[in-house]
């Protein structure tokens, strides 16, 4: 253990750390939102679509699914620009849109579970009671998918939160983007990945129980 | 090599897509297939073998044990991969007082994080074992090493299957962060691809696509492993 530890120094970068942490909570935030808009839609479309959508549909889940987020992160950095014509974009906002279309794919497969979960009893029930089609959708097989669908989305909440650490890649200036840059001004490496590990710990950890305590809840129903 | 010339418009910018200077750099992104298949499988071994001891020590261990394996899991769930990869590479020659290579690191980082979600799956399926296997096991005589090896963890694996695939492809998926400590992967040969001749939107399409080759087959085997060896 020949390390000579200097924490005095790391500790005077946790403020700097600290402000991190407000646009990996706004990343997040911002990608559940609209991860999870993309999650209904791709599941409306492969659920009741037309043919040739629920293909595209499926392309893009198993594509996104299967491959890093990483390489998907860079990959929307750089294309943005091609696609838009040249219009350089914020590196929060390719992280954003990166993260949401990586989180739609996961959600659009949580949510056409839930949908499909519901029992064929339940529509046999409501069309008995002479409801139409939109109406069983709307007042009993929602409601119903809904609470199937909210435990899964809490776990993805949870390691969402922890995959914006990987926008640091493209250089967006959250938490752990944070702590590279102060490791490489200080030269503590060490104390400082030691640190930014405590504080994603410290973070994500009640989140992961809440995760948890909703799953419990929700199989007593 | 023969090259393949292909040139269209993309969109608004008027942006000319060229795959074929990727196509003439192919070898190095195979080189790099073949490290980030090392790695997968130096830490997908390690993963495996850490779950199941943490695991299997959670169940029948003595609380304490139980106790302190659980920080283990929850640091391993809460602490992002990414995080671990960075802190691995500083902190392992120090502990081990030898010099460790990236791809090291990489393996011991990836195996420890991705331990903790095995154990986990691992301890589920031993928990949704029926309560009459181990006392069957034990009415025939087994010892508790025996129950685990022939009784207990055979099925708890078979039926875990399903999860341990998905969580295999995220093992895989999560190897393209070891290019970020130098590791000469994959993702990090796509780098020096565009390091090299820029077009970097054709080049990480074609790692993207090289990614989802190497992801899918996970799925498959995992689905034909577990419908044969299924029993219920």
């Amino acid at each position: 253990m020949g390390y000579n530890w200097q924490w005095d120094i790391a500790l005077e970068w946790i403020p700097w750390l600290l402000v991190g942490i407000g646009n990996t909570i706004l990343l997040a935030i911002t990608s559940m939102v609209t991860g999870l808009a993309l999650g209904v839609i791709v599941a409306m479309a492969r659920i009741s679509g037309p043919a040739w959508l629920r293909r595209l549909t499926m392309v893009y889940t198993e594509f996104f699914r299967n491959t890093p987020l990483l390489i998907q992160l860079v990959w929307v950095f750089y294309a943005i620009p091609i696609i838009t014509g040249n219009i350089t974009p914020a590196a929060f906002l390719a992280a954003w849109v990166a993260l949401s279309l990586n989180l739609g794919a996961f959600l659009g497969e949580v949510v056409r579970a839930g949908v499909t979960a519901v029992g064929k009893g339940q529509w046999d029930a409501g069309r008995a009671l002479g409801m139409s089609q939109s109406q069983v959708y709307r007042r009993i097989v929602l409601p119903i998918a809904t609470i199937y669908v909210i435990p899964p989305i809490a776990t993805y909440w949870v390691s969402l939160f922890r995959d914006t650490s990987l926008a640091s890649v493209i250089s967006v200036s959250e938490l752990f983007f944070r702590a590279r840059w102060a490791a490489t001004i200080t030269f503590q490496f060490l104390e400082l990945y030691i640190m930014v590990g405590v504080i994603y710990f410290l973070a994500t950890y009640p989140q992961a129980r809440l995760a948890d305590f909703i799953h419990r809840r929700v199989r007593l129903e | 090599m023969i090259v393949m010339k292909q040139f269209w418009v993309l969109a608004a910018g008027g942006y000319n897509v060229d795959f074929s200077g990727v196509f003439d750099l192919a070898p190095f992104l195979v080189s790099g297939i073949k490290i980030t298949l090392l790695v997968a499988a130096g830490s997908f071994t390690l993963a495996v073998a850490l779950g199941l001891f943490v695991a299997v020590a959670r169940v029948a261990g003595p609380r304490l044990v139980d106790q302190f394996l659980t920080i283990y899991v929850d640091i391993g769930r809460s602490v992002p991969d990414i995080v671990i990869i960075f802190l691995t590479f500083f902190l392992l020659p120090i502990v081990i007082g030898t010099d460790v290579s990236p791809v090291q690191a990489g393996i011991v980082a990836l195996g420890f994080g991705s331990g903790a979600a095995f154990s986990e799956l691992f301890r589920g399926g031993i928990y949704s074992l029926d309560r009459g296997q181990w006392l069957a096991g034990r009415a025939i005589g087994m010892s508790t090493p025996q129950l685990y090896r022939r009784v207990i963890l055979p099925q708890a694996l078979v039926r875990m299957l399903p999860p341990l695939g998905s969580q295999t492809i995220s093992l895989m998926k999560a190897t393209a962060l070891v290019s970020l400590i130098g590791v000469a992967d994959l993702m990090w040969q796509g780098e020096a691809v565009t390091m090299w001749m820029s077009r970097r939107f054709e080049t990480y399409t074609v790692v993207a696509v090289l990614y989802f080759l190497l992801t899918t087959p996970i799925a498959v085997l995992f689905n034909i492993m577990h419908s044969k060896f299924r029993v219920v």
